[in-house]
């Protein structure tokens, strides 16, 4: 059996998508940058807006990702339970967030630090660009997603106008993380 | 050649001299005549791909309301197509065609996988500009989408 694998908290680990291609020794030098966090109802991991800290995985719970519309009510993009990733994209560059995300039932995890995650990358560490090619695959396959998306709106503006007129929350799914 | 045409364009001129060189080393030149195809649409990507000299059209066969032209011709060497094929294969969605004699330059995606998997700083440097160039590229759109949603 791989020892390294059979460690509970690098199994949880080699679960997350964007750590799939690490070896075990990626992942051993991944592993203490983990830091594990709880957030009660209706508290907030990050606002839309902050700078980029750092990636989230929720391990247990549930989290609601929103944007504020031009009326200043807030749109729901997405829902998202156990094993999601949010806030990845803080770690491959430094745009401030582009949504706000709150835990809506009891949430725990673990957070990756950017600080920490940028100095494996400033050294050039093998582990750190493997999650970054990872994470441009992901990007890579949200702009197709999202193109394809605004082609669809763009074709059909009655599609736009019957979206525009749906309350916020069934928006969810139509926008995609940056 | 293709280290000099490297030197001086995007995002190659801010590489030092030995990673152009070593991405110059992994380069392929592909030749186009008058009205062949460089890829079309449904094509398989295979890799980034850099204009060193002729005109292209590309033709945007999905949607024509992105654009009021239809076709775009660019014939400004170093042009980059197809940057994200060098992170994933998928079909093209665009033709581009060679609208005269045409020199192309062919960075498989292979061989930019093998830079990261070997830890070479060329493909790190490639990397980090896809990484800044993709996530703009992403909240442009979904802020396409956005307005279209939330203004008549």
């Amino acid at each position: 059996m791989d020892p390294v694998l059979n460690r509970p908290g690098l199994r949880a680990l080699r679960r997350i998508p964007i750590f799939s291609d690490l070896t075990d020794e990626d992942l051993e030098r991944i592993a203490p940058m983990a830091d594990p966090f709880r957030r009660q109802p209706g508290e907030m991991l990050f606002r839309e807006g902050d700078a980029p800290d750092g990636m989230y995985v929720v391990e247990r719970g549930e989290v609601g990702v929103t944007t504020v519309g031009a009326d200043g009510e807030a749109i729901m993009l997405a829902e998202l339970g156990n094993g999601a990733v949010i806030g990845e994209m803080s770690l491959a560059e430094g745009s401030a967030r582009s949504a706000t995300v709150a835990a809506i039932s009891a949430t725990t995890g673990q957070f990756f630090a950017r600080d920490r995650f940028a100095a494996l990358r400033e050294a050039g560490d093998p582990a750190a660009y493997k999650i970054l090619l990872a994470l441009a695959r992901t990007l890579e396959e949200r702009r197709r997603a999202t193109e394809q998306r605004l082609r669809l709106l763009l074709d059909d503006p009655d599609r736009a106008r019957k979206l525009r007129a749906k309350p916020m929350r069934h928006l969810v799914g139509v926008l995609t993380k940056a | 050649m293709s280290t000099e045409l490297l030197s001086r364009v995007a995002p190659f001129d801010a590489m030092s001299d030995a990673d152009r060189a070593t991405l110059a080393g992994l380069l392929e030149a592909h030749s186009f005549a008058p009205g062949q195809n460089v890829y079309g649409a449904g094509d398989p990507s295979i890799g980034m791909k850099m204009l060193v000299s002729g005109t292209v059209v590309l033709t945007d066969v999905t949607l024509t309301t992105l654009s009021t032209d239809p076709e775009v011709r660019i014939d400004r060497p170093g042009t980059l197509f197809s940057l994200g094929s060098l992170l994933m294969p998928f079909a093209h969605r665009h033709n581009v065609k060679a609208a005269t004699e045409v020199e192309i330059l062919l960075l498989p995606r292979r061989r930019f996988q093998r830079l990261i998997e070997t830890g070479d700083s060329a493909g790190h440097r490639l990397l980090d500009h896809l990484l800044v160039r993709l996530a703009g590229n992403v909240r442009t759109l979904n802020q396409a989408i956005h307005d279209l949603l939330t203004h008549e």
